[in-house]
């Protein structure tokens, strides 16, 4: 009778492809969901990642941990998905810049209109998460491609003439895709964050 | 009293005639994120600060932003990430491309 096949003792450095989906797949999946908001284009880039590490697996020589390996592919494969957004020309804008009409004819704020206090910032483990999960609802309404530059550079922290490559922009182009970004963003966070703040007193 | 107030409106009306506006303010907060600005620029949304809250606040609510996307992408490397992890159909298919390859 056979022998019940010994529990496997990899030895650290070497790279196992028959536990990444248990080991690794979420943790990938999370990483790639928060950046790319898309179910389908997340598990796409965990998908490539594991195949990219299969045909390098040799030149993984446990320089670094199994999970850190394939999240440097993984961000590659990310990067990949946000260039495909530009070779596709998926139009950077296409909200209103009506939206925006938040300045009177002198170009100061609308009073009324102007950003509010939001009062303290948020501090506790709890107001935090909740702060990153409606900053995550915000980022998935803006256009695609203005998600990714705002993404890669405030997520991130790349380069900016790496992400003008990415989204096949100019540098003034994407100071603009950015400052649009951060304006559309303030403007949705202000509304639901204040309103997340209300409910939590209680009114 | 009434006198120190119209004043004080008389001053914000001579500096803010003198100063960008809030929306060429509100594009220099952003782009002071991608390049260094000037000295002048500076000095300029520093004294735009000065009479106007919005603009302040505005620079305020673009850092915290910055610092809770920051935060996020820090925590998505560690193993604890929250959020839904993949569906079983899903891990299926990666285990099936795997195994494809190999």
């Amino acid at each position: 009778m056979a022998a019940p096949e010994p529990k496997t003792h990899r030895p650290s450095g070497e790279a196992d492809p028959n536990r990444w989906v248990d080991e690794h797949a979420d943790a990938l999946y999370r990483f790639a969901m928060l950046r790319l908001r898309d179910a389908t284009a997340a598990e796409e880039a965990v998908q490539e990642t594991f195949l990219a590490a299969l045909q390098s697996i040799d030149r993984f020589a446990g320089q670094a941990s199994e999970r850190t390996w394939l999240v440097g592919i993984l961000k590659h494969k990310i990067v990949d998905s946000f260039r495909r957004l530009s070779r596709d020309r998926v139009p950077i804008e296409t909200s209103n810049d009506a939206d925006l009409a938040l300045f009177d004819e002198n170009r100061y704020w609308i009073h009324d209109d102007g950003p509010r206090d939001w009062g303290a910032d948020p501090s506790s483990i709890l107001e935090r998460a909740r702060f990153g999960e409606i900053l995550q609802q915000c980022l998935s309404v803006l256009p695609p491609r203005m998600a990714a530059a705002f993404t890669m550079r405030e997520m991130d922290d790349l380069d900016s003439n790496e992400i003008c490559k990415v989204l096949d922009v100019s540098t003034t182009n994407l100071w603009v895709i950015l400052h649009r970004a951060r304006a559309q963003l303030r403007l949705c966070l202000e509304s639901n964050w204040m309103n997340a703040k209300g409910k939590a007193h209680g009114r | 009293m009434s006198d120190r107030s119209g004043l004080k409106m008389k001053c914000v009306y001579w500096l803010a005639a003198r100063l960008p506006s809030c929306e060429a303010i509100s594009r220099l907060i952003s782009e002071q994120n991608e390049r260094s600005i000037s000295i002048r620029e500076r000095i300029q949304k520093r004294l735009h600060f000065a009479i106007c809250k919005w603009c302040a606040r505005y620079e305020r609510q673009l850092q915290l932003m910055r610092s809770m996307a920051r935060d996020a992408s820090a925590n998505s490397d560690a193993a604890g990430s929250s959020g839904p992890g993949l569906s079983d159909d899903a891990r299926e298919r990666l285990r099936r491309a795997i195994a494809g390859r190999r």
